[in-house]
């Protein structure tokens, strides 16, 4: 429309030269048009600045240099928070007035890449944790859309540590099931050193005391005591807190260790277990105490689902397998099962099918695997039930 | 050393290898001879031989624990007497045991002087059950050859009963219980009255 109403007033334009009227009367008229067309614009921008000025965000933009070229009203306050004049920094370069900013690498990536870039980063001047927006401009710059996220960040992590917390109690309360077991794992080495250590004794008493048979049960009395060191070993790692690091593990050597730790319990339990663990697996980018811990729920599921099952075989079948993407983890029982309605509900906190149980282990284990980018589901077969999860490998991160 | 035939056997079951061989060797340093089962079953499955001897048993075994093969033994008539030993003794558990006829009930990990006088005194057990029951059956064979009226004479002596009384009981003639009883004496080769009535004790008359 606007270029119409331009092309009618070029034309008029013309028919007024044509007809020889005064050039002053255009030139006054173009005047008034122009100054009518300054003050359109200059209540447009003043629109646009009153808009920006109202975004609660700390709005930039920087030319193709990484120059300041715009500030907006809370940018402007923020600069002089940090002790800056705002109309000084138009025209310097950012990164050079700031040399500590902390997402100078992202701002160029933008400039030079001409991609989109959100990052979050602590700005130690301000204390505040701040994320970026950052958008290339049609003109070769960017715009920075920036805003505060301190509280956010806060909250994300108080809720991290509440999680961390409760998986450390449900884990420790997990293993608090397993004392009994355990308690014996340490006593079976510790009976068999004290025997012989006796032993010994008797034989050193001799006339002839037969050394060769001395040197062999003071062997076995040093494999013993490393057995059972091995163990106080194993709990005080999973007792241990998590301090949320993720390292690069073999998912067989974590699932071995579970093992070697609920062996006892099973086997006092009647619980015949399996293993087809495949060798050669990549490895898996987890924090280990938690992956140990979702192994450990699932084990003790399902020695209780078939603590229910009177004389019928109980079989444990633990799985490790190459998975698209990452590797995948299974855990079949010869239990009591889920009923199919309830099949979903089981990884809601406190549903429990235990006497004195929280309800919290298939939760937590659900949380666990999905903060590490993998998923925990369940199948029922015909005669057995089945959890599943997978978890991602170095290679596919 | 000259090696001689073992005339006392201990048998040791325990599902831990390391235990198992520790016990046995201990034994061993005091001249015992051993044999060890890694499970109950494999102990059922074995022919004993007969020889005094005890069992030194973990009271938690895979598959039939010890308790079980304590009852299981008692079945089957294998008579040998059981010394527990556990890692984790509780007394419902122990009394259990000890109710079924243990030797003694010991808890990991125990003083070897405990465990060699329990063994000593299993051993002992079970040479007296042996000659106890050798003799019974020498007894019972004896028994065996007795007619249906010579049986009731007996148990009528043992009962303190004089020949006329029982004559009178039975319906016959003093002369023929006198030849009854004395055919007793001779087929339970009693050579008195008060050896006749520790045999019938013996025998449950």
């Amino acid at each position: 429309m606007n270029e119409i109403d331009d092309t009618d007033l070029q034309l008029n334009h013309l028919v007024d030269d044509e007809r020889g009227t005064a050039r002053h009367k255009t030139s006054w008229q173009a005047q008034d048009e122009l100054e009518q067309r300054v003050n359109e614009r200059t209540s447009q921008l003043s629109a646009i600045k009153t808009i920006l000025d109202s975004v609660s965000d700390n709005f930039f933009v920087l030319d193709k240099e990484g120059r300041f070229i715009y500030f907006n009203e809370h940018a402007a306050e923020q600069m002089r928070s940090l002790g800056r004049d705002p109309d000084a920094l138009i025209g310097k370069v950012s990164w050079e007035e700031f040399p500590d900013m902390p997402n100078k690498e992202d701002v160029m990536s933008v400039l030079s890449d001409r991609v989109v870039i959100v990052d979050e980063s602590y700005y130690a001047p301000l204390e505040e944790w701040v994320e970026n927006r950052m958008y290339p401009s049609k003109d070769g710059g960017l715009v920075v859309f920036q805003r505060y996220i301190t509280q956010r960040k806060r909250t994300e992590e108080e809720l991290r540590q509440t999680q961390a917390e409760l998986a450390h109690v449900t884990r420790v309360s997990t293993l608090g099931e397993l004392t009994a077991s355990i308690a014996h794992e340490v006593n079976q080495p510790l009976g068999a050193i004290v025997t012989n250590g006796h032993a010994c004794l008797c034989l050193l008493s001799r006339n002839n005391p037969e050394v060769k048979e001395v040197r062999e049960a003071v062997e076995c009395m040093i494999a013993d005591g490393i057995r059972a060191s091995e163990v106080i070993k194993r709990i005080r790692r999973l007792l241990k807190k998590s301090k949320g690091g993720k390292s690069s593990y073999s998912i067989n050597n974590i699932i071995r260790e579970v093992l070697a730790l609920t062996a006892g319990e099973l086997n006092k339990n009647g619980v015949n277990v399996r293993t087809e663990l495949t060798q050669g697996l990549p490895c898996v980018i987890a924090d280990r105490v938690r992956i140990q811990q979702v192994v450990l729920n699932l084990i003790l599921n399902s020695k209780e689902a078939m603590s229910g099952v009177g004389w019928q075989p109980r079989e444990l079948l633990i799985r490790s397998e190459q998975a698209e993407p990452g590797v995948l983890v299974t855990v079949t029982d010869t239990g009591v099962g889920i009923p199919p309605e309830n099949r979903e509900q089981v990884f809601d906190p406190f549903v429990t099918s235990k006497e004195g149980g929280l309800g919290l282990g298939l939760s937590i284990s659900r949380t666990i695997i999905e903060s590490h980018g993998g998923r925990l589901w369940t199948t029922l077969g015909h005669k057995e039930t089945t959890f599943q999860f997978t978890l991602p490998t170095g290679e596919n991160l | 050393m000259i090696a001689k035939a073992s005339t006392q056997l201990v048998y040791v079951i325990d599902d831990d290898a390391s235990m198992r061989q520790a016990i046995s060797r201990l034994l061993h340093a005091i001249g015992l001879t051993v044999r060890t089962f890694g499970s109950a079953r494999e102990f059922l499955s074995t022919r004993l031989p007969d020889l005094p001897a005890c069992l030194v048993l973990d009271v938690r075994l895979p598959g039939l624990s010890g308790l079980d093969l304590q009852r299981e033994m008692v079945e089957r008539g294998i008579h040998v007497p059981v010394i527990f030993i556990t890692g984790h003794g509780d007394i419902p558990m122990s009394v259990q045991a000890m109710k079924a006829g243990a030797v003694e009930f010991l808890t990991k990990p125990f003083r070897d002087q405990d465990l060699l006088d329990a063994v000593r005194s299993g051993i002992h057990r079970d040479r007296e059950g042996r000659k106890e029951r050798t003799e019974v059956a020498a007894l019972r064979e004896g028994l065996s050859q007795l007619t249906q009226r010579e049986r009731q004479v007996m148990a009528l002596v043992v009962a303190g009963l004089l020949n006329k009384q029982i004559a009178l009981r039975l319906g016959t003639s003093e002369k023929t219980v006198k030849i009854h009883r004395s055919q007793v004496m001779r087929k339970m080769r009693a050579d008195s009255l008060a050896e006749l009535v520790r045999m019938s004790q013996k025998l449950g008359i």
